[in-house]
């Protein structure tokens, strides 16, 4: 369980979050909203205690985000990147196996055990053959799932998603998506950035919408059903938008 | 693969690695100006009884060298590796942060200080330490503002330069006739003048460093992703990065100080390794130890044996492992 409360993050002078106040049981899924540069991303930073907050308190299962340690908090929290490349050619199995990092002692090293683990996790999500392939050279969607893979190796109660399904074409959003349902049902709680208000409003059962870095809006995912609140969201001023294929692009985003 | 797609262990291939480090070791013992016959040289270093030329010629000469060859180039190697590791950057070679520099210049003042064989490695040690100390926290000061590797890489850059102009003016300042072929021959990098008290002095850093970093080894994996990736993972990143810097600082510092600058070896070793044992550093530090080993004391045997000068190992290396390298860049696999 992850709940927010009165969340303000200051960036030197600038305040980047303003009172942002929510909070996730487990097998929810809350879908974050909001225009570029809203805050969505310091919002992550701050759960993952990468910055620490101005005021406010973040609580993860009941405890203050402060009093874990980067590996205490790991076994808890998971963070799922943007599909992205590597330095190194690690193979896909190589790669999720440091999701186990979070359960080694300080200088131990993953087992036979650890690498049989992250093939199981691997293959739970259908990519299972994908092991010893270079994870540089997979599509954009096999490497989401394999984020997603590692992360899952770390076994956290809440997992963190920037922005999932935003590079991937069709077929492969679709996968990532319905594995993220499949969290779901592992009650594993989910806080996902979306840019898609459509999309938002089918899997997310709950919404929070951000906007200059102040909580706009925060309830069910029913909230998005309002057109107007939308428009406001994105500082869409439909008058700006005579031609009627885009006035239909907007009709059809919510 | 076997069964189940776990990845085939490379420890096979590591242990020939080593093995033929050792052999090289002892191939090298018997290489040299003055003939040895085949039985002497591990007979003498064994207890057997043999004439005070070749004695002399097996302490003094050969022994310190090999062993000094295996030490800065697995020294080097491993440091090289860890930093590309860290920095996120396969382009990185240990002198990143300042150490060779800084070193140089210490050595460069103890040359025209005329401090003498021992006084010289100590002031170059000492100013390579001091090089990436005065990086570290200079970068620490405008880290607040930007990312900390970049402020890191900037410093090092800065700093490095600043020791790089000191050092001209220690050639601009010193003796003309005396001092500065000195201190450039020192620059070219050579192990010609070690001595076994030396081997004694580097050994320690050496395997301390080589040790640090053995430790951590499977997590610099992790620190190859973004920052904020490993510390999700559970890496405390600025922690790890502090033990990576400190050992492989320690270690190169230690080492430039007896055998000069010797660029290359630091940065190309560690992409051979990947090459053949692929990225993992489980597999790839542990090679690229062995094979920074074996590579340097192949140079060093070619300097020592093959002209009738000693060639600088900081020449060698460089036109010796550039074809090698390419070579390497053209057979290899693909997708490294």
């Amino acid at each position: 369980m992850l709940k927010a409360e009165n969340l303000t993050v200051n960036y030197g002078e600038k305040r980047i979050l303003d009172s942002i106040s929510f909070s996730i049981q487990s097998g929810e899924i809350l879908a974050v909203l909001g225009s570029n540069g809203a805050g969505k991303t310091t919002l992550f930073k701050s759960i993952m205690r990468f910055i620490k907050p101005a005021s406010g308190e973040i609580y993860i299962n009941g405890k203050n985000v402060l009093a874990y340690t980067r590996k205490t908090l790991s076994r808890e929290v998971a963070y799922v990147p943007q599909c992205h490349n590597c330095t190194f050619p690690y193979t896909v199995l190589e790669m999720t196996v440091m999701g186990c990092q979070s359960r080694l002692g300080s200088f131990s090293e993953p087992t036979h055990k650890d690498y049989l683990f992250a093939q199981s996790v691997l293959d739970k999500l259908g990519v299972g053959t994908l092991g010893p392939r270079r994870y540089r050279n997979l599509s954009g969607g096999e490497k989401q799932l394999v984020l997603i893979a590692r992360s899952l190796v770390q076994r956290p109660s809440i997992m963190i998603m920037d922005e999932p399904t935003s590079n991937l074409d069709l077929n492969n959003s679709l996968r990532v998506m319905s594995e993220i349902l499949r969290l779901k049902e592992q009650n594993i709680s989910l806080l996902v950035t979306c840019h898609s208000p459509r999309q938002a409003r089918i899997f997310a059962d709950k919404v929070l919408m951000i906007k200059n870095g102040l909580e706009y809006q925060y309830g069910a995912a029913s909230l998005l059903d309002d057109r107007d609140v939308v428009n406001e969201l994105y500082n869409i001023d439909m008058d700006n938008f005579s031609d009627w294929r885009i006035k239909e692009l907007i009709a059809n985003a919510v | 693969m076997k069964a189940g797609g776990l990845p085939r262990s490379k420890n096979r291939i590591i242990a020939v690695m080593f093995i033929a480090l050792i052999a090289a070791m002892a191939i090298a013992l018997h290489l040299g100006r003055y003939p040895v016959s085949i039985s002497k040289p591990l007979g003498t270093i064994f207890g057997g009884r043999s004439d005070t030329t070749i004695h002399s010629i097996i302490f003094n000469v050969r022994l310190p060298r090999i062993l000094g060859a295996v030490l800065v180039g697995s020294a080097l190697s491993a440091a090289g590796a860890s930093y590309q590791g860290i920095f996120k950057n396969p382009m990185v070679s240990p002198s990143l942060l300042g150490v060779s520099s800084g070193a140089g210049f210490g050595a460069a003042l103890g040359i025209i200080l005329h401090v003498g064989s021992v006084g010289i490695p100590a002031i170059a040690f000492m100013f390579g330490l001091g090089a990436v100390a005065l990086v570290y926290v200079a970068s620490r000061l405008i880290a607040v503002k930007m990312d900390r590797i970049l402020s890191l890489v900037l410093t090092g850059i800065v700093i490095s330069s600043l020791f790089t102009s000191l050092l001209s003016l220690m050639k601009y300042i010193g003796d003309p006739y005396d001092d500065l072929p000195a201190i450039t021959f020192w620059m070219m990098g050579s192990l010609a003048d070690i001595k076994l008290s030396d081997i004694l002095v580097i050994s320690g850093p050496v395997i301390i460093g080589i040790g640090a970093i053995w430790a951590v080894k499977w997590r610099i994996n992790i620190m190859t992703f973004s920052e904020e990736e490993a510390m999700s993972m559970g890496i405390e990143t600025g922690r790890l990065r502090g033990i990576v810097i400190i050992a492989s600082t320690v270690m190169t510092a230690s080492v430039v100080s007896i055998s000069g600058v010797i660029s290359w070896v630091g940065l190309v070793i560690p992409h051979i390794s990947r090459m053949i044992v692929g990225p993992d550093y489980r597999n790839s530090l542990p090679a690229s130890v062995a094979l920074g080993a074996l590579f340097m004391l192949v140079i060093d045997t070619v300097a020592r044996t093959a002209f009738p000068a000693q060639l600088p190992l900081g020449i060698l290396t460089a036109i010796i492992g550039t074809p090698f390298f390419i070579y390497l860049m053209i057979k290899g696999k693909k997708s490294w």
